[in-house]
């Protein structure tokens, strides 16, 4: 069967190479075993030597079975070819097959034969005997052949021999012919592998010596590189080149180098071949005795790339290629004078996209670690960026640059990228309309709106003019006219305009291009130094036109000579190389590259009116230079988001972009940007909004509560909370109204309340107190949530609320940001406490009150804790109670005496205490208001209010002591029967002031109380008797009609109301019972009786009243038929008696001597008092009683 | 020739760049800082994988491109020191005693009790310190 003829080395390296198996077939057999052997090739498991010398297994190991007659093996006989350059391709195993069925024929024909095989080269071989016997004495005979042939060639050292047979059932042996094979290989690799190894050895000794040459070592290694690879050590082969390449690299760089020709000048070779090793005949450089390095390192790399993807770590080819690719521009910016214009880019840019796209189809995800495939994109995404740089920067050495982006992505990887620097620029092209086309490109439009605060960024190193000018032909001879357009060009050094080729207006009109047009147009240096005339210096668009001349016609590569030939070919393949830039950035760990990949991908989109495409990728960008405080980058994004949004009338987006653009650091944007786009928030809020819009301003407006402690509130209390603002608005800004949400905390029910400025705030800039109106509210406690602006249609919101800071006690707006703390403590701002007494209205006396007497009842009003301030006391009179006439009330502080009394508790004295200190520290409540008033009341005289209609409005001082409010009453004792206690109201004294009660211990209270009775009672008592004299008119007492003579309780009530409260809201009522009784229990007793009819009459009066009184008169009226003994007006006996002390609570008597009076019984003498007279005495006599009632002199 | 000089903060907001070349262009040199972030943050959550020990500061060359190259450094407070420069050979050793210095002026000035961490470093001696530092880079061997 013919074989295919093995290829020439050259296209050999193509397909790797396959280990030869050489067939010695003496008896025509292999034909006949070939299918079996064939068949298990590549043989699976085969244990072969590394270079280390371990045994590795080898599995697919590929073999090819030549028969010794072929042609291929004849030629590689030795002494035909260097045994360096083609001793690895020579056979590695000889397989001799052979049969025989007769020993005579074996010992005179086949066993000479044998021997002489064996023993002409030295090879590695074994013999195949194949027995086609199919009878039993066959069988026995060719068994015999078979152990003549063993004990003949095999060793104990090696089995050299196995029996086939070709009708046996047994297909083991195939195994064992396979086994022997590997062995064979194995130890003529290994056998092999010393000899280059000490070829390599010896080459490498003598590196330094003058006549080394490095063609001979490149051989020996590669040779050494193919055996490992043919035999599938491909780690041992990749190693080989790894030192190729490292002994290359030194003998390249070593000082007295051999500077032989870099290469790069043939056809195509702009476009890089390092995956393909087979553009140039890189054998024939040992025939040719030199190396060039441009297509060496390209075959190198492309040998281990095809190493590695054959070990499927392609991964490692991408890593490996971008290291090389970075090497290799910087070997080629070292040549750049001898390369063709703008060889560098276009190699790059080629030789990434080929890489790409080699290993991306050989990548599986799926049988690599994940850190090796985020790895392997990220790989993926430097060489798309790196293309992406080179295409950029040929497109703007076109004239394309208008299109490309000036952000500061594109700025970092193009401004510090030098321009191209051939030995002479490309000359004009022929076709002046090219010139023309540059000449007409305008530069672009300065954005409009809040595209002007982008920065306009260089894109290139220096000014294309000079650069280009500067490597002309015509800049030998230096003449004027290229000195003063040098001179002219460096007033545009400055930065701003650093990017010249974007504005060549500058350049008058008049200079044209007037060059003579030159015939040679190729951009080979050799050409290019030919046009060697004197010319102007080039203007920017000639240098264009020629550049894109130079290029289109010398780049060999379709893709990228398209994308340069129009403006829209450049940004189709730029954006396809930034996209797949940014998605492979994407799919790695570098998130940052990839977004601003992104930024550029929507730029683009921009640029060709794909706003919503544009937005969106925006819209990435921004929040990822935002939530990093990176505000310089973001300056160069948001105003390009704005533009889209506004485009795309996304008004809640726009406004958005304007309030984080006015709340970036005001480094980037100046203060009249700011102001105006103040401006546009205000003027699209007041008109021009389709629907509300609600924008988060948290960045801008910060907000915080008072310091100290929180407002404490009642519940249902409204009051007022005083916020302070901080707004970043450049101006003052006017909002409609401001609103606040108060959140509960500890309360899981909704607990939001929303309450309201007190008026339209005009927030200035900076900080701001605003008054916010608090409705009431529930009970709890309160932290401030939300700060709300409305302006129109919009919404502002700020969630940031601050505690105090030490730059907001500077009045600088405080931090805002999270730097210091993640979770910023709560801080109550609001305290409502739950509902509970506010105040209490007890009576000051409750009993001992006298019946028919102008009364004084007291009412202690006590502000529990809470402020009384406008409240309102309604006073109505229950039953037979009523108020006199003309009422005045009066009102006095509260002393704990007074409390004592009814309600005696050391608390609340304590707590009067606690309130006074309160006051006198000017702790403020809630109000802060003039807190001195309070204390500056009289505290000796209580102050007369008006009263009308049973109504008193408590005055300020009043609003936080406990105060006493006097009412003066009278009641009716409810017996119709009982004659009233009658006073004239003129009699009454105001009750006891302060002053005359000692604030003092229960037991000096006792003791004051009789020191006042008995120093000023009698006193006072003698005056109004001598007025009750004068007027005739006199208190009577009564006797109980069933004569039991003890006087009644009289149970009265008054009911008291008090509004009081914010707005007099609150109600508090109650009745207070008072007990009224009458002065003196009276109970009359005959003493004794006489026998003319006079009698002693004793009246015992029981005194009901809680103080001493004195009695300065009295005298009993009588009914007719009664006179009195001594006609003494019925005074008691013995005079000297009166005046006379009564004691609280005692009794004392009086005696009145009585006779019986027929004369008086007839006529009704006496006027009679009937509202006193009663009949009292038990014997039916009837005794008129009436006495005069003394005012107690103090309360009970 | 060091171009640009940076402190990073750890929440990777810019605490302080200065570029030191003329030109009024730094946004170039945010935008190659910012980015450089990706990378600390890959060798430092890969520091297992490539080896690195968890206690260097030094993170070594991070970007190795064609114009220039960037190291980064960074502390135990995940403070990020950022050096971009032109130099193609820079000694391994001139650079990390670079970002030491630039690690003792940072530790002084944040140490300033004005200074708010997290933010901005507004320092007029810092910068004045850096700017020492940076010419002094690689004095010992003049390029």
């Amino acid at each position: 069967m013919a074989t295919p003829p093995l290829p020439q080395p050259a296209v050999a390296k193509k397909s790797p190479e396959r280990l030869i198996v050489a067939i010695e077939d003496v008896n025509d057999l292999w034909e006949s075993i070939r299918g079996n052997l064939e068949a298990r090739v590549p043989f699976k498991k085969a244990s072969l030597n590394n270079k280390a010398r371990n045994l590795v297994l080898v599995d697919k190991l590929v073999v090819e079975f030549v028969q010794t007659t072929d042609a291929r093996l004849r030629r590689g006989l030795p002494g035909e070819q260097s045994l360096l350059s083609y001793g690895f391709r020579r056979p590695y195993a000889w397989l001799i097959v052979v049969t025989c069925d007769d020993l005579d024929e074996y010992k005179n024909l086949l066993k000479p034969r044998l021997k002489t095989i064996v023993q002409a080269e030295d090879h590695e071989w074994f013999i195949v005997f194949v027995s086609k016997a199919t009878t039993d004495s066959a069988v026995k005979i060719s068994k015999r052949v078979y152990s003549r042939i063993e004990g003949d060639f095999s060793s104990k050292k090696r089995e050299r021999c196995c029996k086939v047979d070709l009708h046996g059932p047994d297909t083991s042996v195939w195994e064992e012919i396979e086994l022997k094979i590997v062995e064979c290989i194995r130890y003529s690799l290994d056998r092999r592998v010393q000899y280059y190894e000490e070829e390599v050895r010896k080459l490498s000794e003598n590196r330094f010596m003058p006549a080394w040459n490095f063609c001979n070592f490149f051989t020996v290694k590669e040779s050494l590189a193919f055996m490992f690879e043919m035999a599938n050590l491909r780690e041992d082969a990749l190693r080989e080149y790894d030192e190729l390449e490292q002994i290359y690299s030194e003998t390249v760089n070593a000082p007295h180098a051999n500077t032989s020709a870099f290469g790069g000048l043939d056809a195509g070779d702009d476009c890089a071949a390092l995956l393909d090793g087979t553009r140039k005949p890189v054998s024939q450089f040992a025939a040719d005795g030199t190396v060039r390095e441009f297509d060496f390192r390209q075959y190198l790399f492309s040998r281990q790339a095809s190493l590695l993807f054959n070990l499927l770590r392609p991964a490692e080819v991408s890593g490996r290629g971008h290291s090389f690719i970075i090497l290799f521009a910087k070997i080629l910016t070292q040549h750049e004078k001898d390369l063709p214009f703008c060889m560098r880019e276009i190699w790059v840019i080629t030789a990434c996209l080929a890489l790409v796209k080699a290993t991306s189809r050989r990548f599986s995800a799926a049988i690599v670690t994940p850190d090796t495939v985020k790895d392997f994109y990220r790989l993926q995404g430097d060489l798309y960026s790196y293309a992406r740089t080179k295409l950029m920067r040929l497109a703007d050495l076109i004239g394309y640059g208008h299109n490309i982006e000036t952000s500061p992505c594109n700025s970092a990887a193009l401004s510090m990228l030098p321009w191209p620097r051939p030995a002479v620029w490309p000359a004009l092209p022929p076709d002046i309309s090219r010139v023309q086309a540059k000449e007409q490109i305008s530069p672009p439009k300065l954005s409009e709106g809040l595209g002007r605060l982008r920065k306009q960024l260089s894109l290139s190193p220096t000014v294309l003019l000079r650069e280009a000018n500067r490597r002309r032909a015509s800049l030998s001879v230096g003449n004027l006219a290229e000195m003063l357009d040098l001179s002219r060009l460096s007033l545009k050094e400055s930065p701003a305009a650093d990017a010249a080729d974007s504005a060549p207006a500058p350049l008058p009109p008049s200079t044209l291009p007037d060059e003579p047009i030159s015939g040679a147009h190729s951009s080979s240096p050799e050409v290019l130094q030919k046009q060697n005339s004197i010319e102007p210096p080039m203007k920017l668009p000639e240098v264009q036109a020629a550049a894109e001349h130079a290029l289109l016609t010398s780049i060999s590569d379709e893709t990228l000579r398209m994308a340069l030939s129009s403006v829209e070919g450049f940004e189709d393949f730029f954006l396809e190389l930034t996209r797949a830039a940014a998605d492979n950035f994407h799919r790695s760990w570098r998130k940052r590259h990839g977004v601003v990949l992104d930024g550029e991908v929507a730029a683009v989109h921009y640029r060709r009116g794909a706003l919503d495409a544009a937005a969106k990728l925006y819209e990435k960008v921004c929040a990822l230079y935002g939530s990093e405080g990176w505000h310089a980058l973001l300056v160069q994004v948001l105003p390009r988001l704005s533009e889209c949004q506004k485009k795309l009338s996304d008004w809640a987006g726009y406004l958005s972009s304007c309030i984080k653009l006015l709340s970036l650091d005001p480094g980037p944007i100046s203060n009249e940007d700011r102001s105006s786009i103040q401006a546009e928030i205000v003027k699209l809020a007041h008109g021009g909004l389709p629907v509300p819009v609600s924008l988060d301003v948290s960045t801008l407006i910060t907000f915080a509560a008072r310091g100290g402690p929180p407002l404490e509130l009642c519940e249902g209390d409204p009051g007022t909370l005083m916020v302070t603002v901080w707004s970043g608005f450049p101006d003052d800004i006017i909002m409609d109204s401001l609103s606040l949400t108060l959140v509960t905390t500890f309360t899981a029910d909704e607990g939001t309340k929303v309450v309201k400025s007190v008026d339209a705030p005009v927030l200035q800039p900076g900080k701001n107190r605003v008054l916010m109106t608090l409705p009431p509210q529930k009970p709890g406690s309160y932290v401030l949530g939300v700060l709300t602006g409305h302006i129109g249609q919009v919404k502002l919101r700020s969630h940031t609320y601050c505690t105090t800071s030490a730059a907001s006690s500077k009045g600088g707006p405080p931090d805002s940001d999270d730097y210091l703390s993640n979770e910023k403590p709560l801080r109550t701002v609001l305290e409502v406490a739950k509902p509970r007494a506010l105040v209490e209205i007890k009576p000051a006396i409750t009993k001992g009150l006298l019946f028919g007497e102008p009364q004084w009842v007291g009412l202690i009003v006590r502000p529990l804790n809470y402020s009384l301030e406008g409240a309102r006391v309604h006073i109505s009179t229950g039953p037979n109670l009523q108020f006199l006439s003309d009422q005045t009330a009066l009102l006095e502080v509260s002393k704990p005496l007074l409390a004592e009394a009814n309600a005696p508790s050391s608390t609340d004295i304590d707590g009067m205490k606690t309130f006074h200190n309160m006051l006198e520290n000017g702790d403020s409540l809630n109000t802060d208001d003039n807190v001195n008033g309070i204390l500056d009341y009289d505290t000796d005289m209580p102050q007369h209010l008006l009263m009308k209609d049973g109504s008193v409005e408590l005055p300020d001082w009043a609003r936080m002591v406990a105060s006493v409010l006097w009412v003066q009453v009278k009641a009716d004792s409810d017996d119709t029967l009982c004659s009233h206690f009658s006073g004239d109201p003129h009699l009454s004294s105001p009750p006891p002031s302060p002053k005359k009660v000692p604030l003092m211990s229960p037991d000096s209270q006792i003791k004051g109380l009789t020191t006042a009775s008995s120093a000023n009672g009698p006193h006072a008592t003698a005056d109004s008797l001598h007025e009750s004299l004068q007027h005739g008119t006199t208190g009577q007492g009564h006797v109980l009609p069933n004569g039991s003579l003890v006087s009644r309780f009289g149970m009265k009530t008054l009911k008291v109301k008090m509004e009081f409260g914010v707005s007099r809201s609150r109600l508090y009522e109650r009745t207070i019972a008072l007990q009224f009784t009458h002065p003196f229990r009276i109970s009359t007793r005959i003493v004794s009786r006489g026998n003319d009819g006079r009698f002693l009459l004793q009246i015992t009066l029981n005194s009901q009243l809680a103080a001493a009184v004195t009695i300065q008169s009295a005298n009993l009226l009588l009914q007719p038929g009664f006179a009195h003994v001594n006609n003494h007006e019925g005074h008691p006996t013995p005079a000297w008696l009166l005046p006379l002390s009564v004691s609280a609570s005692s009794e004392c008597a009086l005696l009145f001597a009585i006779r019986s009076d027929p004369v008086t019984a007839k006529d009704g003498e006496y006027e009679v008092d009937y509202h006193a007279a009663r009949r009292v005495n038990r014997s039916s006599n009837r005794i008129l009683a009436k006495y005069f009632s003394v005012r107690q002199l103090s309360e009970p | 020739m060091i171009v640009c000089v940076a402190v990073v903060g750890h929440n990777n907001n810019p605490l302080y760049l200065q570029s030191f070349i003329d030109d009024d262009n730094t946004l170039k040199f945010h935008y190659i800082v910012h980015c450089s972030l990706d990378v600390i943050e890959e060798k430092v959550s890969n520091s297992k994988r490539a080896g690195v020990n968890l206690n260097e500061t030094f993170l070594g060359l991070l970007y190795p491109t064609e114009d220039y190259k960037v190291y980064g450094y960074m502390s135990n407070t995940k403070i990020k020191f950022v050096l971009v420069t032109t130099d193609q050979d820079s000694r391994d050793a001139d650079v990390r005693n670079f970002f030491r210095r630039l690690h003792a002026a940072y530790v002084d000035a944040a140490s300033n009790p004005f200074h708010v961490p997290g933010k901005k470093i507004t320092s007029a001696v810092f910068a004045e310190r850096v700017g020492n530092i940076v010419k002094s880079f690689g004095a010992p061997a003049p390029a």
